[in-house]
């Protein structure tokens, strides 16, 4: 049974951003290592990515994106004004 | 359960404007066949009025506290804002009104108000029927429920939460205490 996996940004001890220290390749286990910092959008909760991933299949267009949630077109709006708020400070740090 | 107190997640815009105008109509009429007139944001009196004069003060309890709400939005919001979103929950929102109507015309309750008011005039103490006591607990639900909706409808039309938006909400109802004290 595989378990999904989810990708850890935040330190679980002191809160803190985490960063990419080594990275390997899946083919032939070629390791890379470094400090590579994460991208802002990496850092959003799993729905929220999910959010960005479906505002971009819906090419950007929140009408859409509302019919196809249930949702209303306001409710809609103001999940991505709070994902853009997210972003423009965790931005700040990046 | 989220439905019930918070609609707007589910329905804003032009789709609740057009069920909210239809509400309001239909309130409209249920008063002038009733003899009721909405006189205030929230009170409701007995007046032999016109069609047109019952239709105005339902367009107008409407309307006004929308606009402020909308002001409000302007000024508290970093989202923007559409005023279809604010008139048009809000106007969803007179469903709770016209549940609050509906059972006025009951004869039940109306025979009770009527009753009511004869003793007032009378000089008599008031003992209100039975079918008007459950009236009364009614219209209190209601009532609350409409000020929840009115409040939902602000927030998610204006993308405002938490004490913030509380508090703008409820310093908004005292604004439109106001204004339709002078209106």
């Amino acid at each position: 049974m595989s378990v999904k996996k989810n990708f850890p940004t935040t330190c679980p001890s002191c809160g803190g951003v985490l960063s990419v220290k080594s990275l390997q390749c899946a083919e032939c286990q070629t390791t890379v290592q470094g400090d590579f910092a994460i991208h802002p959008l990496l850092r959003l909760s799993a729905d929220e990515q999910q959010f960005v991933h479906a505002f971009i299949m819906c090419s950007g267009s929140l009408k859409q994106m509302a019919v196809d949630m249930g949702l209303s077109y306001p409710t809609v709006r103001n999940i991505l004004d709070n994902i853009i708020e997210k972003l423009n400070s965790y931005e700040e740090n990046f | 359960m989220k439905r019930i107190f918070n609609p707007f997640h589910y329905i804003a815009g032009t789709k609740s404007l057009i069920f909210g105008l239809l509400f309001i109509a239909t309130s409209t009429l249920l008063l002038y066949s009733g003899g009721y007139i909405q006189d205030s944001y929230i009170h409701i009196g007995m007046a032999a009025a016109p069609l047109w004069k019952v239709a105005a003060m339902q367009i107008l309890w409407w309307i006004v506290p929308a606009g402020i709400l909308y002001l409000c939005g302007l000024l508290l919001s970093k989202s923007k804002i559409r005023v279809i979103d604010i008139l048009g929950t809000t106007a969803f929102a007179q469903l709770i009104l016209l549940l609050m109507i509906a059972p006025m015309l009951l004869p039940a309750v109306q025979n009770s108000t009527l009753e009511m008011v004869a003793a007032l005039q009378s000089g008599a103490i008031p003992s209100p029927g039975m079918a008007l006591m459950i009236y009364s607990i009614w219209s209190f639900i209601c009532l609350a429920l409409f000020y929840i909706w009115n409040y939902n409808a602000f927030a998610v039309s204006c993308n405002v939460s938490g004490w913030k938006a509380i508090l703008a909400f409820i310093c908004v109802q005292v604004a439109i205490t106001i204004v339709c004290a002078v209106l």
